[in-house]
């Protein structure tokens, strides 16, 4: 085959140039930092190994990567990494992908993406491939990665599959609970929790640059999420804390004047949300939930979806400080914007300090947590 | 003797499916598929606030997202008496026609394309094409550096697959712009569904999104990119694909199973579907249902 001979693509180092001021951008970073981010992806001799398995997943988060147009998700796909395995988009099939697999986790050192959550009832059997319980491929391929990234609520906590029969967990997490399940084979490797239903592109082309470039992980919070994207809370930043404050709620959404006012009484689980979601928004830029006129299901949460069913409905009741606990229609009547500020704060600081996940005084969980 | 031949998995779809086929003498005797995978999702929502539904149904599959939201919301209108609102029937109708072109041409070029493609024909292409050589530099580049993952492994090419350096050539090419062009349909139908993809803002008795005019004018421009795209380039590729390099495998008449076909109708036009309409008419419906079973169309 002649294909040797043949030119190398060019333009590789405006594309690196270009990718370096995206991630750099995403992760909130210097762009003084740019020369070595592009150094880094130009030497990389070989593009960095990724594994991306899929489990108990609705192919949504490899969708979200798809939907990425700056960087191109072609650009990713084939100049930055080396997507060794990956169900929905590699050409084999059968024993052609397994052999794949094996030889990648043989060479070691790559990225082990995660997507979807990793039922273990029945000894795993309710997701297999190729015979083998998806739990058991899972712990073959993080015994060698290099690091593991968890992507999407599934993978990271369980997600919507954790309230379903199978024992659905994360690689780390059953909801808020750590289950040490791969603890054995995972080790010291950094593991990087990227929740949100479905996975966010930017979150991960950012956090792939920044492995890439310094070898490291950016700093994470206690369910091991980059506190870039997961360090602010939906309540805080929200376009309609106005109408939060000002007690004005939509109660009908067929009602014209009740247009862009919060969405508290809709279900909106914004006070119980950390991510950056508000200010990145979502398909490069466009829009979110929230700003779509929907309520927040808080879906970058270990608790999500189990402890926020039903989702259209408030579910816990304010406290206001000095006041004891106040029943939301009340506070409709009388409340007062820095009040209700602080009762926010109160919420988000009792469940990370663990209060409200005890069933505290603060707040009460309708349902039944299944956090055994 | 009759031969088991075990494939597990099955890649490019989304789901986790084995098939297994046992062949004697060059013929297929019999044949299995299984899903791999199980959620539970119906024992899930069991005892659940219905309107939970539309949030969770979406997410049982993300590549034809929102069909599933759609579905349930339907299912819950009807449970519930809505008549849904002008407003709400128009950006349900909007989001399900956004999704119908980008996911027809995410299936040709991304899920299908690469059974039939001989895709180291490239090496082969002897054009000018300045587009179409920058795709044969971008896959020779990957032969260079001795990883064309995820284009390799393979099965390998028989006598059947398009291995014409031209053909090959400018479908990878629209391989690589139908992957731009479902992430522009995703920023589009965005602007109803609040995020994509898996739609939040579609639920019982509407749609909770009222873009603004400014926003519009973004869908609009998007839309008709999406629109130039299916006409100037997948419906001529299918065309191309069906009458030339695939006619042999299509003429063979395999996939067919039982020959039983069943399509809901879609788009409602002025107004939402009454409620005798759902089961198989849709009277006022763009698309109609109906079912073939057996050959005969709409049994009773």
């Amino acid at each position: 085959m002649d294909v040797l001979s043949l030119r190398p693509p060019e333009l590789t180092r405006r594309d690196f140039v270009k990718l370096a001021s995206a991630s750099l951008a995403l992760l909130g970073l210097s762009q003084t930092l740019r020369p070595r981010v592009v150094k880094a992806l130009e030497e990389s001799v070989g593009k960095t190994p990724v594994i991306w398995l899929e489990g108990q997943d609705c192919c949504g988060c490899t969708e979200s990567l798809v939907n990425s147009l700056e960087p191109l998700a072609t650009t990713v796909l084939l100049d930055t990494i080396s997507l060794r395995y990956h169900e929905t988009l590699m050409a084999a099939s059968g024993h052609q992908s397994e052999e794949a697999l094996t030889k990648t986790i043989a060479e070691g050192g790559y990225l082990l993406v995660i997507e979807g959550s990793i039922p273990l009832a029945e000894d795993g059997l309710f997701c297999t491939v190729g015979g083998r319980p998806f739990k058991d491929i899972v712990r073959d391929a993080a015994r060698n990665a290099a690091a593991i990234v968890p992507v999407g609520s599934c993978a990271s906590f369980g997600g919507i599959p954790r309230s379903g029969p199978t024992d659905a967990v994360g690689y780390l997490f059953r909801g808020t609970q750590r289950h040490h399940y791969f603890d054995d084979v995972t080790g010291n490797k950094p593991v990087i929790n990227l929740p949100t239903c479905p996975l966010h592109s930017e979150r991960l082309v950012a956090v792939i640059v920044h492995y890439l470039t310094f070898s490291t992980v950016p700093p994470l919070d206690h369910f091991n999420r980059p506190l870039a994207f997961y360090g602010y809370n939906q309540h805080e930043n929200c376009e309609r804390r106005g109408h939060f404050d000002a007690g004005r709620f939509v109660t009908d959404w067929g009602d014209p004047a009740q247009q862009g006012w919060c969405l508290y009484l809709k279900g909106c689980r914004g006070p119980w949300s950390s991510q950056d979601c508000w200010k990145r928004l979502w398909n490069n830029r466009t829009n979110y939930c929230i700003q779509a006129n929907t309520p927040c299901v808080a879906c970058s949460e270990p608790e999500f979806y189990e402890s926020f069913s039903p989702i259209y409905e408030r579910q816990f009741d304010v406290r206001l400080p000095g006041v004891g606990r106040v029943n939301i229609d009340k506070v409709m009547a009388t409340i007062v914007g820095v009040a209700a500020g602080g009762a926010a704060i109160d919420i988000v600081v009792s469940r990370l300090t663990g209060r409200w996940k005890n069933g505290s005084e603060v707040a009460e969980v309708k349902t039944e947590e299944k956090e055994s | 003797m009759a031969q088991r031949i075990v494939i597990d998995l099955i890649t490019r779809i989304e789901g986790h499916l084995k098939i297994e086929v046992e062949v004697e003498n060059g013929v297929v005797k019999d044949a299995w598929s299984s899903g791999t995978m199980a959620r539970g999702w119906e024992v899930l929502l069991r005892d659940r606030d219905p309107r939970d539904a539309t949030y969770i149904t979406g997410r049982v599959c993300a590549v034809c997202e929102g069909v599933h939201t759609i579905a349930s919301s339907q299912a819950l209108d009807h449970a519930y008496d809505i008549e849904i609102p002008e407003a709400g029937r128009l950006m349900r109708n909007l989001f399900c026609s956004g999704l119908y072109m980008h996911d027809h041409c995410i299936h040709l070029y991304v899920l299908s394309a690469l059974d039939y493609l001989d895709i180291m024909a490239i090496a082969q292409y002897k054009g000018s094409d300045p587009g179409l050589l920058a795709v044969k530099n971008k896959v020779v580049g990957l032969v260079e550096r001795n990883d064309t993952a995820p284009f390799t492994p393979r099965y390998t090419p028989d006598e059947y697959s398009v291995n014409d350096p031209e053909t090959v050539t400018t479908l990878v090419s629209h391989y690589i712009k139908s992957v731009e062009m479902k992430a522009k349909s995703s920023k589009m139908l965005n602007i109803i569904c609040g995020i994509q993809p898996n739609p939040a803002t579609i639920m019982v008795g509407g749609c909770t999104a009222t873009p603004s005019a400014e926003q519009l004018v973004e869908f609009r421009a998007l839309w008709e990119e999406q629109v130039k795209f299916v006409n100037e380039i997948y419906i001529p590729d299918v065309a191309a694909l069906g009458t030339g390099p695939l006619l042999p495998l299509a003429t063979m008449g395999l996939g067919a199973a039982h020959g039983n076909y069943l399509c809901y109708p879609m788009f409602p036009q002025d107004g939402p579907a009454s409620r005798d309409d759902y089961p198989l008419g849709g009277s006022n419906h763009l698309v109609k249902g109906g079912a073939i079973v057996g050959g005969a169309t709409n049994p009773s």
